[in-house]
């Protein structure tokens, strides 16, 4: 059966174990000294010889090795404390667009094992930017954001132009699109719609979102802020645009899809399902934020209301 | 072992513990004799708590150590340094404002 003196000596291995190598012999003899005093002044308490029972009892009050040798050398965590929310909020994000890509992409590799990919990233980042601000404490300063409503006037005429010429103008009108936009010697014929396609009800209610969405940054550049009713109205319509294109490439074969060309649906299934499936994820995020943002902020000197 | 608690007790103690420790170690203590000293005295603290802040303080410049090999066995002995000695003048300066502050705070509670 186990001595006392050799289950201290377990657990002082145990403790060294955990300790930088050029420290290891210099705490272990000393912890061993203060923990055969201890253990003596119990047994002298006691009245009997020290067993291994009082041994134990000795080093529950210690605490596990592990934490001994953090009171000791305290290292800090691969993950801080106050990231801890950031993290969960990153891996999961992850975790959706990963399932999202997995339903459009059925022969696509492991998600599982995907997802595992990404949490070690996720680790490795958050570790790297721990790491550079405890080295660096003072570089990493908390700046006031300019909140929600933020959007110059610039960056709205910027959004609207960018988005009336891409998305609006190229769904409405594909091959005069292209043909503006490629060298007159390659043809683009192949991207003419199909009939059934052009005068159905997808593509007309694609159309009318779009428009209301390019309505939309008009709005924001008009009032030159984007107010929480203008953002919402953003995230429901992101949100059936991106519906709406993701049905267009589930549904499209070669031989009846938005393109007469056979090959032009089969080059742009894969792409109307990527575009639809971002736009998806990005109304999701925004989603989020104006769930968990605080709007109206209180007012300075005015309670919120219990 | 000191019982734990979450009055906030062990809080304020832990606040104290570096005062009580150096005012201790103006004369040279081994770890076990220096935690039978706090105890006596009417603070008794975690052993797994006094010994590594030993070493953080020790680090920090304000203890410095010596081994007694001669003695069975061979104990570590602490004592103030000069750095250690300034902090202690300091830190029981803070330490009296503090008591001054805080007992006009209980004198005052309505």
């Amino acid at each position: 059966m186990m001595q006392a003196n050799q289950v201290i000596d377990a657990y002082v291995r145990d403790v060294a174990t955990c300790l930088p190598r050029a420290r290891r012999n210099d705490v272990a003899l000393e912890l061993r000294a203060l923990l055969d005093e201890e253990l003596a002044e119990r047994a002298r308490s006691a009245g009997r010889p020290a067993d291994k029972a009082m041994a134990m009892d000795l080093l529950r009050d210690f605490g596990r090795p592990a934490d001994a040798a953090q009171r000791y050398h305290a290292r800090p965590a691969l993950v801080d404390a106050a990231d801890t929310h950031h993290f969960v909020i990153w891996a999961i994000g992850g975790a959706v667009v990963m399932a999202v890509h997995a339903a459009l992409n059925p022969g696509q590799p492991d998600p599982g094992g995907l997802f595992l990919e990404w949490l070690g990233v996720l680790l490795l980042c958050f570790a790297l930017a721990g790491w550079w601000r405890r080295r660096h404490p003072t570089r990493f300063g908390w700046t006031p954001s300019r909140g929600p409503d933020w959007m110059p006037r610039p960056l709205s005429a910027l959004s609207l132009v960018a988005f009336v010429v891409f998305p609006v103008a190229m769904y409405a009108a594909p091959m005069a699109f292209a043909r503006v936009l490629l060298p007159a010697t390659l043809s683009v014929d192949g991207l003419a719609l199909d009939p059934g396609f052009a005068g159905s009800w997808p593509r007309a209610l694609t159309m009318a979102l779009l428009v209301a969405m390019a309505v939309q940054f008009a709005i924001t550049l008009a009032l030159g802020r984007q107010p929480a009713w203008l953002r919402r109205i953003g995230v429901a319509l992101n949100l059936a645009v991106g519906t709406l294109l993701v049905a267009h490439g589930a549904m499209m074969t070669p031989q009846h899809g938005v393109f007469v060309s056979a090959q032009a649906n089969t080059v742009a299934a894969p792409i109307f399902l990527t575009v639809g499936g971002m736009m998806v994820l990005v109304a999701l995020y925004y989603a989020w934020r104006e769930w968990t943002g605080i709007d109206p902020a209180p007012m300075r000197g005015e309670m919120p209301a219990a | 072992m000191v019982e734990r608690d979450n009055t906030g007790l062990g809080e304020l103690r832990r606040g104290v513990l570096v005062l009580a420790v150096l005012s201790r170690l103006q004369v040279p203590q081994y770890g076990y004799s220096l935690k039978q000293a706090l105890a006596e005295g009417g603070m008794p603290v975690e052993e797994g708590t006094l010994y590594p802040l030993l070493r953080r303080l020790e680090a920090q410049g304000l203890l410095a150590s010596d081994w007694d090999t001669g003695s069975s066995p061979p104990r570590r002995y602490y004592r103030l340094s000069a750095d250690g000695t300034r902090a202690f003048a300091a830190l029981a300066e803070a330490w009296r404002e503090q008591v001054r502050v805080i007992g006009a705070f209980l004198e005052d509670t309505p």
